[in-house]
């Protein structure tokens, strides 16, 4: 650790002349590849939760022998609490979807704020359950529901009621025993805004309250296999064995709806980028590599390789970027073996030649190996990946258009060659269903409902915007043109956005025929903490979270440091 | 009924856009909402009446016009989240010493949101006032006299300068959680928000989304 701070403070190029361009990095395919690093949400907040020696305990447990009832997670910190509630199902399979639109669940969660008393607890038992048609109160700060896996929660209860470990080739090919189908925050149906608790210290850093909620209903997930297992045979069920039980995350199935989360955040959407490419660019920037991290960097890589080489999925698309990114880590490890890390600035050299020689997946997977190793070199980075984003909301109308006109042909350079006129360029369009509000996307030509499309607009909207201030008088203020153009305000705010945080736009039309929404959805699920992309279409995927995770029992003893990957001997016995 | 002021800011917002005002004034609408409903000042029923005096007209209409030094409305009434935003426009002049005066306002209470953005953007105090009004808005928050009733369907004129007004009363600081509403305002503000909701279809379902119907695997 201190080998590596002192580095960093030696003569060499600073890390800022080491940024990866927007040009570079906010290309939709590029952001499409992103894996998770030691940034990601979830990782952050272990590492939180066990520095400041957090404690977890399960004080209810009201379950009855075929699954129904209520338990209760209790998560200590140093300055508050926090309870998961669960409600457990008797759910007909015939109801079992992960869309949004399903109305029951095999388990419903409220993360609670505090410690709810039996009145509390009569009152979620009556809302949580319901989900969406529920109404719930700024005590409640996350909402959730998860389905089981068919296919592999079934195996495990019928194992360990038997007295045997589950298979472990079965364990692997599915990696979870529920799914959550979503996982709601800020505001949603009644519950806490974000704003309430923003300054809390435990939940500055983005999305920190959900991934507590994910992190503790896996630990639910196990607890109720174990408990049908033991009630179905108490003589003979045994649990699960605490290697295997490592192997199991918590799965999601996500849709398009993350797509607009992107796209209508952009300040926040840079900081996210913003941290990941500085972290990068520190790690370039060390003058030399010292014998521990070479050691480090090589463990992670394997046990990266391991992770790759147990990635199956249906999708072909994905199929074939996997057997890429198997055969890139390969090239990796050769390149390191044969004594890339020994010469200066070893990590640049290492990056540039993979930029180019790799796959887009693995050049980004690369990324995060980079950075493994480097802790305490890039973690306080995981604290600026929050921003107010209110305070970034005001246009600045004193602008002149002159400067506006500039300041788009700077940074929007991509957009504006970017011919409109042509049919595949507007081919889709985004909008909300009535349906639960779902975001959907449609086909412009064919499909009813463009005339009420959602704003995912931003190329068109930009080369819009450039070809008016053209005909507008160039020193004129932005006050007076928007006076007459409050159509282009979202717009002319974007831009500005760009100006201050220059990973704030995906530098390429979400309209277009040959967009992939999947892309959109990857990137903000990697910043997650996410594993195991499974495209099920070209708009919804499966994934991996917290596989490989301390469970709350095991936090306070083990190693956290290197969690997401697996680790090379399975210890897995049967 | 408590509504959270995401919930708010987001059901304004797509109301705004309901009614016909575009994407970025329609955000505004829902940041202003939201301010107001965290400063615990009558909010929605002020948007309500603003968007049904508004519905699906075009902003040209609605656009603030300068006369006399005053900003008007082209038919009498100015619209008081336009007056409100083109002052937001004109915060650095505002702060320098311009004065901000209108002719005949609808829903005056709106223009608060886009003063308080002023006072952020230039760390100026402004004072506002209408016939019976007087508030000062400071990095403190919203400084007005107890029993001060903001309203007014329509004003006959709104001044803003910076400092003009004395602190009086006390200061009501923006909260972080939700406020009681009525559920009919609320199924008001729905009713515009749900024209911004494509009609269910099954080829929407099907393909829209992108996924199956049964997951039970």
């Amino acid at each position: 650790m201190i080998e590596a701070m002192r580095m960093a403070n030696e003569p060499q190029v600073p890390p800022h002349a080491l940024l990866r361009p927007p040009s570079t990095v906010m290309r939709l395919a590029r952001l499409g590849a992103f894996h998770q690093t030691r940034l990601s949400f979830m990782r952050a907040l272990l590492r939180r939760l066990k520095s400041e020696h957090w404690e977890f305990e399960r004080p209810r447990w009201d379950i009855s022998s075929d699954g129904v009832g209520t338990a209760v997670y209790r998560a200590r910190g140093p300055e508050r609490s926090y309870s998961l509630v669960c409600f457990a199902h008797d759910l007909d399979p015939a109801l079992r979807t992960d869309r949004v639109i399903a109305e029951a669940w095999d388990a419903t969660f409220a993360l609670y704020d505090g410690t709810p008393n039996v009145g509390e607890l009569a009152r979620l038992k009556a809302n949580v359950p319901l989900q969406e048609a529920g109404r719930f109160r700024a005590s409640e700060l996350i909402l959730s529901r998860a389905n089981r896996s068919v296919r592999l929660f079934e195996h495990v209860a019928a194992s360990l009621a038997a007295g045997r470990q589950p298979d472990p080739e079965k364990l692997r090919s599915v990696g979870y025993l529920m799914r959550t189908t979503a996982v709601y925050g800020n505001g949603k149906f009644g519950i806490a805004d974000r704003d309430r608790t923003a300054d809390r210290p435990e939940f500055a850093g983005p999305f920190q309250a959900e991934m507590l909620t994910v992190w503790l209903i896996r630990a639910f997930t196990v607890d109720i296999a174990e408990h049908l297992a033991a009630a179905r045979a108490p003589t003979t069920a045994v649990r699960l064995d605490p290697a295997m039980r490592r192997t199991l995350g918590v799965g999601n199935a996500t849709g398009l709806g993350l797509g607009p989360f992107i796209a209508n955040h952009p300040a926040l959407f840079d900081r996210w980028i913003s941290a990941r490419e500085t972290a990068l660019a520190r790690v370039r920037a060390l003058e030399a590599a010292t014998p521990k991290t070479i050691a480090a960097f090589r463990d992670t890589l394997s046990r990266a390789r391991a992770l790759v080489a147990s990635w199956r999925v249906d999708d072909a698309r994905q199929t074939a970027r996997i057997k890429e990114l198997d055969a890139d880590l390969k090239a990796l490890s050769i390149r390191v073996e044969d004594g890339a890390l020994d010469r200066s600035a070893p990590w640049d050299a290492l990056y540039d030649w993979g930029e180019d020689t790799l796959s887009l997946e693995g050049q980004e997977m690369l990324v995060g190996l980079l950075i493994e190793p480097h802790g305490a070199l890039v973690d306080d980075l995981a604290d600026a990946m929050a921003i107010d984003e209110a305070a970034q909301f005001r246009i600045d109308a004193t602008q002149s258009v002159a400067a506006l006109i500039e300041t788009i042909q700077d940074i929007f350079g991509w957009a504006l060659t970017i011919d409109f006129e042509a049919p595949a360029t507007q081919a889709r369009f985004w909008y909300v269903s009535e349906e639960k509000l779902e975001p959907r996307l449609g086909e412009r030509m064919t499909e009813p409902g463009s005339a009420l499309e959602q704003p995912l607009t931003t190329a068109r909207d930009v080369a819009e915007l450039h070809a008016v201030l053209k005909d507008q008088d160039p020193v004129a203020t932005l006050a007076e043109f928007l006076l007459g153009h409050p159509e282009y305000r979202r717009t002319v705010r974007r831009v500005q956005i760009a100006m201050r945080h220059p990973y704030s736009e995906i530098h390429d039309n979400l309209l277009a025929a040959d967009m992939v929404p999947l892309d959109l959805l990857r990137c903000k699920l990697s910043f997650f903490g996410a594993t195991r992309f499974d495209p099920k279409s070209d708009r919804w995927l499966r994934i991996n979270m917290y596989q490989y995770a301390p469970f709350p029992d095991e936090l306070a003893t083990d190693e956290i440091e290197d969690w997401a990957f697996p680790p090379l001997r399975q210890p897995v016995t049967v | 009924m408590t509504y959270s002021l995401n919930e708010i800011e987001t059901m304004s917002a797509k109301a705004a856009r309901g009614a016909g005002l575009p994407w970025g004034m329609a955000e505004e609408a829902g940041k202003a909402a939201r301010w107001l409903a965290a400063h615990r000042q009558p909010a929605l029923d002020a948007l309500a009446g603003l968007l049904d005096l508004i519905d699906r007209r075009s902003y040209g209409d609605l656009a603030p016009v300068r006369e006399n030094q005053r900003w008007v409305g082209r038919e009498g009434l100015l619209c008081a989240m336009t007056a409100g935003i083109t002052l937001c426009d004109r915060a650095e002049a505002l702060a320098a010493g311009e004065r901000f005066a209108t002719g005949r306002i609808a829903f005056p209470v709106l223009s608060l949101p886009f003063i308080a953005s002023a006072q952020r953007a230039t760390g100026i105090a402004f004072g506002v006032k209408w016939p019976g009004v007087a508030i000062c808005i400071d990095a403190a928050g919203l400084h007005i006299s107890p029993g001060t009733d903001v309203r007014a369907v329509a004003a006959d004129e709104l001044v803003c300068e910076a400092r003009s007004v004395e602190l009086n009363g006390d200061v009501i600081r923006g909260e972080t959680n939700g406020t009681e509403l009525d559920p009919a305002l609320w199924a008001r503000l729905g009713d515009f928000a749900q024209r911004t909701y494509v009609p269910a279809s099954d080829r929407s379902r099907q393909q829209g989304a992108g996924a199956g119907l049964d997951d039970n695997d």
